[in-house]
């Protein structure tokens, strides 16, 4: 009997081949999404927890209690070339989520009247009483990390540049913070 | 059974066959393992929203600023420690106040510093009104006295409690200006500024930190004044190459320093500055450009490039020359500089103040001037004259110039005469029923002549009664003050009738050389003008006045005389009597210990006046005073040294005070001489100078007698002698300071 080549033969050993590698591509493709935090639903299944109850996790940042607060008033003091203005008081910025909470200068996205917006700077930093910079100095956001149910006193400070034009004396100065913030990985 | 062998066999087999298989899985396990990690974290937003004010350069000019930050008040002569209102201070000697140049240190502003460091380091302070959130600054200038000082500012609600502001050390070579800005904290309606010694170069902790200019306030607040004078024509029209001085002074009425302080100002260019002529007060320096524009940089510490600082209170000052251009005729000058400044806090904020513009009109054709007065008045029936001047102020020729006078008929003219440029040709005269009229064409007049016409006449009516003249001046040229053309003067008729007396004169305040009069008002029938002064009744006027009150100067001490009063009024009557007759005594000067003096003694009997003389300038007791020729010797001229006995002296020779005059009895005759001055002279050492009248004096010791020349003898070489006091020749001497 003329022998056959091997590669074309559908010989039992070739089969057990071929089932072998199928295995193996089944089992990777259940790891992998296994590992993705099973959000695919390649397989379902059903049980039954009796007594027992599923709670979802949140997020959520507070500033004095409120979503959206409006500073009443900073310091009576007004702007000066080279000089900060201060809240009155520090302002409780709350996490009341279940995971802690990350904002930085980078996440804190200020919006500012263009007339103004070369000459101002924004800026929040944690204290417990808040003062102005010294002048000369350029005053920055520093980046805060808050717990899953804390709070950090923060302080808003308004600096006008000491480059600022003459134009803008005598005129009111109206802004927004957002303040983006990102869990932190556990 | 399989052997373990048999097994490995199998693995290796299986390995090898499906490693494609195995290579395909990893990757796929690892591309959706990572997938899922990156989209699991959360996000969540909080927002705020605020405004802040922006300050305004202008309007700080609060009145709530510090006061006296210059220590000018109270104004002292020489270094003194005492209160210095407002400021307060822990020290309880006061506050230590420099006047201008002390030990070579010129104050900084205005004529007075202090020094910090007064009996003992201390803090000087001062309390003033402020709103919670205003922004204050400070400013001060500091210098070492004898090397580096350090000092302490201090802001808050009391000296206690005053927050520190800034450490400043300064050496002693200049002046340093230091400052700063304070927000006033909520509720804080009275703030306390405060300075403190902190250390001194100087051994001696009373020693140390100049202080001047020190200001505390809201901000800078400049006014500023103009004003303009012709120095050409006596303040009056201004004409083509008139000189006119232009004054701008600046003043700081807020309560923080202004800097960067510049005047401008572009020039017309029918004005031409004298540049060699600019002045500048208060520090600073000027200069103009080729396109006329004056910049004057104004302040302490300005410089040639750069404007200075008016402190609070302060004022500066730029003065110039220009000449008016012939172009200006007929048009006006304006100035109007504008001083650009800055206020500390906001440096690159513009600040300006601008005086009221001055407008300065330049004439234009000829300015005639008309003058009319009264050169003599008469009685009735008698002649009067009046004088009626013409001049041409310019700047060009009056054309076809006329003038008119105009008399009443109570004055009829009869004659003239000239002077300057007046012809008297060409006028023609006419008479109405109440006036003489006389129009005179005088012609072209050129700019700068000037004449005067005298016209004589024989006044009527009543005494008493007025005779107006009017001058009107006319021509065809264009005339740019039209309200001097014409003039009016009246003559008031004599009246004969003289003031009544005057009465209650008195002297009062009466010093060696000087004495005043007063005397009740004198009655007219036309009113009392002035007043003569007589000495006694009779002779020459030695002095007039327009009041009830004269000051007579020059007097001799220990003199008397005699005044009286008339009073004249506008007819030159006189008052027929003379008043009530003063008498004035004028005390002798006092003595002086620190003086020398000649004693002189003139003989009645002799024309030679001898001068008292310790005889041969003896040193020895008993050396003799008498008589002699005054020769200028060191012993003829004398010292009085004041005893513990009120009005009593010692007298002693120029060349020794150890020896004096001295009798050595009581008794009427006994010598004079010199004996040793005892340490407590007593009466036969101490001698009273009495004042006689005419300016001698006797001289009484102790004793109650008086120096006498024996016989009042010109004897030279006559020793003097003690003898009872008598109002004779004998015992009268001059005394004359000898210095």
């Amino acid at each position: 009997m003329a022998k056959h080549r091997a590669g074309t033969a559908t010989s039992p050993l070739h089969i057990r081949g071929l089932l072998s590698a199928a295995s193996i591509f089944a089992v990777a493709i259940f790891m992998g999404l296994t590992a993705t935090g099973g959000t695919y639903a390649l397989w379902n299944t059903t049980a039954s927890i009796p007594g027992g109850t599923i709670t979802t996790g949140s997020a959520e940042l507070k500033i004095n209690n409120l979503a959206s607060y409006s500073v009443p008033a900073l310091a009576p003091a007004k702007l000066y070339p080279g000089r900060s203005i201060v809240s009155a008081a520090p302002m409780t910025f709350s996490n009341t989520g279940t995971t802690k909470l990350l904002f930085t200068a980078a996440s804190t996205v200020v919006t500012v009247d263009p007339t103004f917006s070369g000459w101002v700077d924004i800026v929040l930093t944690a204290a417990t009483t808040c003062s102005p910079s010294a002048a000369g100095s350029t005053p920055v956001s520093a980046s805060v990390t808050i717990a899953a149910g804390a709070a950090v006193s923060m302080c808003l400070e308004v600096r006008l540049k000491a480059s600022a034009p003459a134009s803008v004396q005598g005129r009111t100065v109206a802004f927004s913070v957002a303040v983006n913030a990102t869990q932190v990985r556990p | 059974m399989t052997s373990t062998a048999g097994l490995r066999g199998v693995s290796a087999r299986f390995l090898r066959k499906n490693r494609i298989a195995f290579v395909c899985a990893f990757v796929l396990f690892i591309v959706l393992a990572g997938t899922g990690t990156a989209a699991a974290l959360w996000n969540t937003s909080a927002s705020l929203t605020a405004s802040a004010g922006i300050a305004t350069a202008a309007g700080n000019c609060s009145p709530n600023y510090l006061k006296n930050g210059s220590f000018e008040t109270p104004l002292v002569s020489g270094v003194t420690t005492k209160a210095v209102e407002p400021w307060t201070t822990t020290d309880p000697a006061g506050i230590e106040v420099w006047p201008d140049n002390t030990g070579g240190v010129r104050s900084a502003l205005g004529s007075q510093f202090i020094e910090l460091n007064a009996s003992r380091p201390g803090t000087i302070s001062q309390v003033i009104s402020t709103t919670p959130g205003e922004t204050l600054q400070w400013s001060l200038l500091h210098r070492g006295r004898e090397g580096r000082d350090t000092m302490d500012v201090v802001i808050g609600t009391s000296v206690a409690t005053a927050v520190l502001q800034a450490t400043i050390a300064d050496s002693n070579v200049s002046w340093v200006r230091s400052s700063g800005a304070y927000v006033v904290p909520a509720g804080q309606t009275s703030t306390t500024f405060g300075l403190k010694s902190v250390s001194t170069a100087s051994t001696q902790n009373s020693l140390g930190n100049l202080v001047d200019g020190v200001s505390f306030g809201s901000g800078s607040c400049l006014s500023s004044v103009s004003t303009v004078t012709n120095t050409s024509n006596g303040g009056g029209a201004v004409r083509a190459g008139d000189v006119l001085e232009y004054v701008t002074t600046v003043t700081n009425t807020g309560g923080a320093p202004a800097i960067a302080a510049v005047l401008t100002e572009t020039l017309p260019a029918s004005l031409t500055p004298n540049s060699s002529s600019f002045v500048m007060t208060g520090g600073g320096s000027a200069a103009i450009s080729s396109t006329s524009t004056l910049s004057a940089r104004m302040g302490y510490g300005a410089t040639t490039t750069a404007g200075g600082v008016i402190d609070p209170g302060v004022t500066v000052g730029f003065r110039f020359l220009a000449t008016v251009g012939s172009s200006a005729g007929g048009t006006s000058i304006e100035y109007s500089p504008s001083v650009a400044y800055a206020d500390q806090l906001t440096p690159a904020w513009p600040l300006g103040v601008s005086p009221a513009a001055l407008t300065t009109p330049v004439v234009f054709g000829a300015d005639v001037v008309a003058g009319a007065s009264v050169v003599r008045s008469a009685l009735p029936g008698g002649r009067g004259t009046f004088a009626f001047a013409i001049s041409n102020n310019g700047p060009l020729t009056a054309t076809a110039l006329r003038v008119n006078v105009t008399f009443p008929r109570t004055f009829s003219p009869e004659s003239t005469t000239q002077s300057g440029i007046m012809p008297a040709a060409n006028c023609t005269r006419t008479d109405t029923t109440t006036t003489f009229e006389f129009a005179c064409l005088i012609g072209d007049y050129a700019a700068g002549a000037s004449g005067v016409m005298n016209v004589t006449g024989t006044v009527s009516g009543a005494q008493n009664s007025p005779i107006t003249a009017k001058l009107v001046a006319t021509a065809t040229s264009t005339d740019p003050n039209s309200a001097n053309n014409t003039s009016s003067t009246t003559m008031t008729t004599l009246e004969s009738t003289p003031p009544l007396q005057v009465v209650q004169t008195t002297a009062t305040g009466t010093t060696p050389t000087t004495t005043t009069l007063n005397w009740k008002p004198g009655s007219d029938n036309v009113g009392v003008v002035s007043y003569n002064v007589y000495s006694g009744t009779g002779g020459a006027v030695i002095a007039t006045s327009t009041s009830t009150s004269v000051t007579l100067t020059g007097l001799a001490p220990g003199t008397t005389t005699t005044y009286s009063i008339k009073a004249v009024d506008a007819s030159g009557n006189l008052s027929v009597d003379y008043s009530n007759v003063v008498s004035v005594t004028t005390p002798l000067a006092p003595i002086s210990t620190s003086a020398v003096y000649t004693i002189t003694k003139k003989p009645m009997w002799s024309s030679e006046t001898l001068c008292l003389d310790a005889s041969g300038s003896g040193r020895s007791e008993g050396t003799a005073v008498t008589q002699y020729p005054c020769n200028g010797g060191s012993n003829q001229r004398w010292q009085f040294v004041a005893t513990s006995t009120a009005d009593y002296y010692t007298v002693h020779p120029l060349y020794t005070s150890s020896l004096s005059w001295s009798v050595k009895t009581q008794w009427v005759g006994a010598s004079v001489q010199l004996l040793n001055t005892k340490t407590s002279a007593s009466s036969e050492q101490i001698w009273k100078r009495v004042s006689v009248g005419g300016g001698m004096v006797q001289f009484q010791n102790g004793h109650g007698m008086c120096l006498t020349v024996p016989g009042d003898n010109s004897t030279h070489a006559l020793q003097l002698q003690q003898a009872d006091c008598s109002n004779t020749n004998d015992q009268f001497f001059t005394m004359t300071a000898a210095n």
